[in-house]
């Protein structure tokens, strides 16, 4: 508890000069790729250690098969380290959340990754010491490659040293796949501990989504490996198992991640209970306002709309749409709350080109959507679905005559006891 | 059997403001403004409201420096709608929109009895130490008028002066 007031968080003291990955820190330190953009540090890292394997394989006369086995394993290390030039910048972007305990989970995540450097090398050398044992055990699958050059203790270093290189990626990335796995399970569970105002905003949580598919890219990379262990069977059921455990953290860290609310509890429990919202449009300078009957699915919005209606003729030409949900206090009005939503509407279920592809990718999300819409207002439905003697606009012809409109959350304002506060999405 | 083009619900053209409307605007105890930010950007409020017979326009009281002031400064074209809202079914909803020019009126200068008019409706929520100081009153005055009572429309449009 104590160390998280001494540190402060990554966003707002730039510490930078602690909080480095190793990949950065020695791409900092040696001379050519100093004076290089990042960018440019992967691409000139391809070109020198292929060289230097190339150069080895003439020298030594290695087969042609060797030259491709040690091309891929470079190209390994060289995606992967591509795969840094997005995490640090995306980890420096995150802000923090209004929640506390989440702000911890969030706060352990990136002193594990960053600060802590046993839990990469332990993992990493523990590959490293299983492949040069496997090297030692069955010195086969090594003369194969080598060919003639085979005991030659200055390749003996060089595959040394591409053996460690590779290890110590793969348990890098191992090792943050695992992490991911463990903050986003905790942070699923903090998140639905929240109270009041607090929350992660739904940009971090993007970004920390983002983070887990580089890491599930890196741990992906593996797979240029097979080749290289096609030859032992031992080789390619450790890397297969590899494959599959980091498959299994990512889906894992992906569906934790899903379970986290967009919104602090708060304004959820409004769009929730609330029957009654007010739609906001605009056309030429001129705003319209028209009370709808909404869902809120834990993502987005929906609103339906009959196709007669100005509100459909104007969405369809300006789609910036404010949506207005106010939860009134019968005792005092001074006590209402409200939250204002403002965000860019999608129209799903028209009748158009645009709108058969997009109900061919919605449309299982749409049946959903309506289903809600008739647990949500039961006798609304009813009368639209059974009334006879409505317009037919009005009527519930799914397709025909209504249409959902989708309101994904830009920007939120939230009153409480008139005072308007606005919150990030 | 197939109807491409759905028919809509009859829409009413009146002279007068229809009376219906007119009493949902005396009753109700709520409004919702709508102003439009640049790049056409639609800001909704919840406000109190008073509606005033005499000039035929709405009265709502806002701080100076609150975001639909802001708006109103640079785009006076506006919407307020009042509504009722019935739970059960439809066709018991009924409101009123109103689209139509807003104006800026410094309190000093506002109309006293709407401005008393409006305090005794919401004096009970609003305290005795309601700071009229920094506050300043928005007049709507109508210039279309559309009320719904289930699914039956009129609308109302102002003589062009």
């Amino acid at each position: 508890m104590q160390s998280y007031k001494i540190m402060t968080v990554v966003s707002e003291v730039p510490k930078r000069k602690q909080r480095k990955w190793i990949y950065e820190e020695i791409v900092d330190k040696i001379p050519p790729f100093r004076w290089l953009p990042p960018t440019w540090d992967v691409v000139a890292q391809l070109f020198l250690v292929e060289a230097v394997g190339i150069f080895a394989s003439i020298y030594f006369q290695m087969p042609f098969e060797a030259v491709i086995i040690g091309s891929l394993i470079i190209g390994y290390t060289v995606i992967w380290s591509a795969g840094c030039l997005y995490v640090i910048p995306s980890m420096r972007r995150l802000r923090n959340p209004t929640n506390e305990q989440e702000l911890r989970v969030l706060q352990e995540y990136k002193d594990d990754l960053l600060l802590n450097r046993f839990n990469e090398l332990a993992v990493g050398s523990l590959c490293f010491i299983g492949v040069i044992a496997y090297a030692f055990w069955d010195p086969a699958f090594l003369q194969h490659f080598l060919g003639p050059g085979f005991g030659n203790p200055l390749l003996f270093v060089l595959v040394l040293v591409l053996a460690w290189d590779v290890s110590y990626r793969m348990g890098l990335s191992f090792v943050t796949t695992l992490f991911a796995a463990r903050r986003s399970i905790a942070l699923s569970y903090a998140a639905r501990r929240r109270r009041g105002l607090e929350y992660t905003a739904y940009s971090e949580v993007r970004t920390l989504r983002f983070l887990d598919s580089v890491n599930l890219y890196w741990g992906a990379t593996a797979v240029v490996l097979i080749p290289v262990a096609t030859h032992s069977p031992l080789l390619l059921m450790g890397l297969l198992a590899y494959l599959a455990v980091i498959l299994g953290l990512s889906v894992i860290s992906f569906l934790a991640m899903e379970t986290v609310p967009w919104f602090p509890p708060d304004v959820e429990s409004i769009l929730h209970n609330e029957k009654f919202s007010y739609v906001g449009l605009c056309s030429k300078g001129q705003s319209h306002v028209t009370p709808v009957i909404f869902v809120y699915d834990g993502k987005y919005i929906y609103v339906g709309i009959s196709v007669a209606s100005a509100k459909y003729r104007i969405v369809k030409k300006n789609p910036k749409v404010s949506i207005l949900v106010d939860m009134r206090d019968p005792i005092n009005p001074m006590r209402n709350r409200a939250v204002m939503i403002r965000g860019k509407a999608m129209v799903l279920g028209e009748i158009s080109p645009l709108g058969i592809i997009r109900m061919y990718i919605y449309g299982l999300w749409m049946l959903r959507v309506r289903s809600l819409f008739s647990k949500k207002y039961p006798r609304y439905m009813k009368y639209y679905d059974r009334e006879q003697d409505l317009p037919l606009a009005w009527q519930n012809k799914a397709f025909i005559s209504r249409v959902m409109v989708r309101i994904k959350p830009e920007r939120i304002t939230y009153w409480r006891e008139a005072k308007p506060r606005t919150l990030r999405v | 059997m197939f109807q491409t083009k759905p028919i809509k619900a009859h829409t009413r053209k009146t002279a007068e403001i229809p009376e219906e409307a007119l009493s949902i605007l005396r009753k109700g105890f709520f409004a919702y403004l709508g102003t439009a930010e640049p790049g056409c950007d639609p800001h909704l409020t919840a406000m109190f409201f008073v509606w005033d017979d005499e000039s035929e326009s709405i009265y709502m009281v806002s701080t100076r420096k609150s975001r639909k002031v802001v708006n109103i400064r640079r785009n006076t074209r506006v919407c307020v709608t009042v509504d009722e809202r019935d739970p059960k079914s439809p066709a018991g909803n009924c409101g009123v929109m109103i689209q139509g020019r807003a104006q800026l009126v410094e309190m000093e200068i506002a109309d006293n009895l709407v401005m008393n008019e409006f305090l005794s409706k919401y004096m009970h929520f609003l305290g005795p130490g309601y700071p009229m100081g920094s506050r300043i009153a928005i007049q709507v005055k109508p210039r279309k008028i559309s009320f719904w009572m289930g699914a039956n429309f009129s609308l109302w449009k102002a003589h062009k002066v």
